[in-house]
């Protein structure tokens, strides 16, 4: 705690903690981020809205039963289950370097990289499969109101991926080791972002694919 | 000092001499009779000292006398967030958690992952009931489950604070009540 000159109040002086900054610019950043998932919410809510509203219609209702009857859902499937081990992974890669375990949060993180990467190309291969069977983005009403949040949630998963190499070279140079200086905090951040990611897939693998 | 000096420990003493030895104030010497009682009365609280430290209770008192350093007690560093606090606590409970009322050996992220995984074949299996009624809600309801375990344990809201939680409930239910609008709301045209 820093002294108070005997010529100030001492209820006047700013004491500049260390942890307490420390604490409160971690806290700041997160609630950041919060606040950017919650317009990300926005975004998804509205694409989500206009595919279902589509998916009631009596018109849109035969075109999306007869997507759903020529959709991969096996791959479908696959993907889901790739990109919710790559939450597990960044999870446990947060808490690696929470214990100051640089070597597990290389492992992990890189994981999440390669599941996120798998998960975008398996979601190239479904779109191609799509475009065979004919469904491309303008030349059908199901085509934009499917293609429209698969593929923002797709540029998502890329921005994701690179942020993760960037989050693991950080790592690997002792960024967010707190033993050298560092926080974790920028590995929490993306965490949050990559579990969002996640939790939108969740909602859009069920409601365009299984419902 | 000079005289104080012949009445401390002295080098080359035997440890019990040095034990039995006493700084003596000398403007108020001791008689003998006095220095065998509080000599004696030292080695009694020795005896009690070695027996607390046989029962592994530290005492300042007994360093004091062997001429130790009294053990300093260091606060620990306050951790930076609560999320933070969760993963220094307890190494042993980080291979164990508790889900539900029943105890797991895996960490908690290794449970709720599971769980999401099982959740996710039970809807690729419900997804194949025809009866309409009844696959929506189930559908509905498990991918809402899912999003809510990613949200509470791997989005830390369990542990973080109640103001990111409100971040993200508001935009939700503004949006949905808009849908619901959008859906439920018959559009007059012109």
């Amino acid at each position: 705690m820093a002294e108070v000159p005997l010529d100030r109040n001492p209820a006047q002086v700013h004491t500049h903690d260390n942890v307490t900054d420390v604490a409160r610019s971690i806290d700041n950043q997160k609630f950041a981020t919060w606040l950017y998932l919650a317009s990300e919410v926005v975004i998804f809510m509205v694409l989500i809205a206009v595919f279902v509203i589509f998916r009631i219609s009596p018109e849109g209702a035969a075109q999306v039963k007869e997507v759903q009857e020529n959709a991969n859902i096996l791959l479908v499937s696959l993907n889901t289950f790739l990109l919710l081990a790559s939450s597990w992974a960044m999870v446990m890669g947060l808490l690696a370097i929470q214990r100051g375990n640089r070597a597990d949060f290389q492992k992990w993180i890189g994981g999440t990289a390669l599941l996120g990467t798998l998960f975008v190309i398996l979601q190239g291969v479904e779109y191609a499969e799509l475009a065979h069977e004919g469904i491309a983005i303008y030349n059908s009403e199901f085509g934009m109101r499917f293609y429209a949040p698969t593929a923002f949630h797709g540029a998502h998963v890329i921005i994701g991926v690179i942020w993760a190499l960037i989050v693991l070279r950080r790592g690997r140079n002792g960024h967010y080791d707190s033993s050298t200086g560092g926080n974790p905090v920028g590995v929490e951040v993306f965490g949050l972002y990559w579990h969002f990611v996640d939790v939108v897939w969740i909602l859009l693998f069920t409601l365009l694919y299984l419902l | 000092m000079a005289d104080e000096e012949k009445n401390v420990v002295q080098v080359g003493q035997t440890p019990k001499e040095e034990e039995d030895a006493l700084v003596v104030d000398p403007s108020n010497p001791v008689t003998p009779e006095e220095e065998a009682v509080l000599i004696a009365q030292n080695r009694a609280v020795e005896e009690e000292e070695k027996q607390l430290e046989a029962a592994g209770i530290p005492t300042q008192l007994g360093d004091a006398l062997l001429g130790k350093e009294p053990q300093r007690i260091e606060a620990a560093e306050p951790p930076h967030s609560k999320s933070e606090a969760l993963a220094e606590t307890k190494d042993d409970h980080y291979n164990t958690s508790v889900f539900l009322g029943r105890t797991f050996p895996y960490p908690i992220y290794t449970v709720i992952f599971g769980v999401l995984a099982a959740a996710t074949v039970i809807e690729i299996l419900i997804s194949g009931i025809a009866v309409e009624a009844l696959r929506v809600p189930l559908l509905l309801g498990l991918a809402i489950i899912k999003a809510l375990l990613v949200i509470y344990y791997y989005m830390h809201l369990r542990t973080d604070s109640r103001i990111f939680a409100v971040t993200l409930i508001i935009p939700t239910v503004v949006a949905f009540v808009a849908m619901m609008y959008l859906l439920f709301v018959p559009t007059q045209g012109y």
